[in-house]
């Protein structure tokens, strides 16, 4: 976790705790300068805009789901003591995160995502992020790899990516009402993660 | 696509796709965009609420020709195509040109619409439309492929369609990062992705 002087500290926190009763994109510096007690003076001191102050708090929030999904991964990894264990432990974490709860997250994903692309500065906070995020996952895959549990024709790093892209496109199929439903979705992940990914030796 | 839409609108979409397309990484102001069509102004914001919303026509123009490029594309293989292998042949070197490096930035205008469509439901509602389309042309094909034999048949072809057109946009993780993978490497996993999971070889 980064290390922020105070005063931007309390800024940041501020607007994450205010998102967990509202969307990003409604809060207001107004709302901040009100709640957090700090001079505008102050905030534009440790911020170019507002906008920044949002972009930190965005990172921030994607980095403690970057150490969430991390950790359980190198749990998985620690308590497997066979491929059927660790694709049992893999699933939990994979098949978790297709459920329609967790619509909201893939939604602030892809909109962080979008910025990113946009804004040289967001990218920055963000590319570090992302790349923790790939790194941790292709390293779960490598080492997967090396126990003879993971396909050993594929690049860790690009099966890492490949995992990422179909979970995070999945928003695709939340633009309109017509959605496909929960079950299908997840018996084609399922072979894809077990014939593909962590196909046997 | 812009079928209904009056003559005035239509001709400024297409101002904004040609100055998109004849420059992708530079920004397009309203101001080329009036002088290249010779528009006014009132006449921009009679058609349009904001620039934006122009601009997000243009993208999602841009998006929709480029997949329908594609589904025109596998049409043909899957006429061409007298054995599954033909058909995986062909998969395989769409995969190389629809996820190749150069189609980075309409990867990016597509995942910049869609993250747009979460507060905007304006663009939502004319997106889904497209959307939908787009997935059951798609998914016909997969069905098609499936009838002769040559598709999974235990998997459900909107959700196969959904799932192409899922990890092909999601791929812009791998730009975000400060790191890139080989382009070789995830062709690979697209490969047998494909030939091992939606159109596998019977047994």
């Amino acid at each position: 976790m980064k290390i922020f002087h105070p005063t931007k500290e309390i800024m940041v926190r501020c607007v994450i705790n205010l998102t967990k009763t509202q969307g990003i994109e409604t809060i207001t510096s107004d709302q901040v300068l009100e709640i957090s007690r700090i001079s505008k003076g102050s905030m534009y001191h440790h911020f170019k805009d507002f906008n920044e102050l949002i972009e930190v708090a965005e990172s921030v929030i994607f980095a403690s789901v970057v150490d969430d999904v991390i950790s359980r991964l190198s749990t998985a990894l620690s308590i497997s003591k066979s491929r059927e264990d660790f694709l049992t432990a893999i699933a939990a974490i994979t098949y978790g995160n297709q459920t329609p709860e967790k619509v909201e997250d893939r939604l602030s994903r892809i909109t962080y995502l979008a910025q990113a692309i946009s804004s040289e500065r967001m990218k920055l906070s963000m590319g570090a992020e992302q790349e923790r995020l790939t790194q941790g996952i292709a390293d779960l895959i490598r080492e997967a790899q090396e126990r003879g549990w993971a396909n050993p024709n594929l690049n860790a790093l690009a099966a890492s990516i490949f995992l990422q892209a179909f979970t995070v496109g999945r928003v695709i199929d939340y633009i309109s009402d017509e959605r496909v439903d929960d079950e299908s979705w997840i018996f084609l992940i399922a072979q894809v993660v077990d014939r593909v990914i962590f196909a046997p030796v | 696509m812009f079928r209904n839409f009056h003559p005035t609108k239509q001709t400024l979409i297409m101002t904004a796709v040609g100055l998109l397309e004849a420059n992708p990484t530079a920004e397009t102001t309203s101001e080329q965009i009036l002088e290249v069509s010779g528009i006014s102004k009132g006449s921009l914001y009679h058609h349009f609420e904001d620039f934006s919303e122009l601009m997000e026509y243009a993208h999602v123009f841009i998006f929709t020709r480029e997949v329908e490029k594609s589904i025109a594309a596998m049409n043909m293989m899957l006429l061409q195509s007298k054995t599954r292998e033909d058909l995986v042949g062909f998969l395989s070197k769409v995969t190389r040109q629809s996820q190749s490096p150069e189609m980075k930035s309409l990867r990016n205008f597509r995942l910049v619409t869609v993250a747009k469509t979460v507060t905007n439901l304006r663009l939502r509602k004319f997106l889904a439309e497209e959307q939908l389309r787009l997935t059951g042309a798609l998914a016909d094909l997969y069905r098609e492929a499936q009838e002769r034999g040559w598709a999974n048949p235990a998997l459900n072809p909107t959700t196969v369609a959904i799932f192409v057109e899922a990890y092909t946009m999601g791929k812009v993780v791998d730009e975000i990062a400060t790191t890139h993978m080989d382009p070789e490497d995830w062709y690979s996993i697209v490969d047998q992705t494909i030939e091992k999971i939606l159109f596998p070889a019977v047994k």
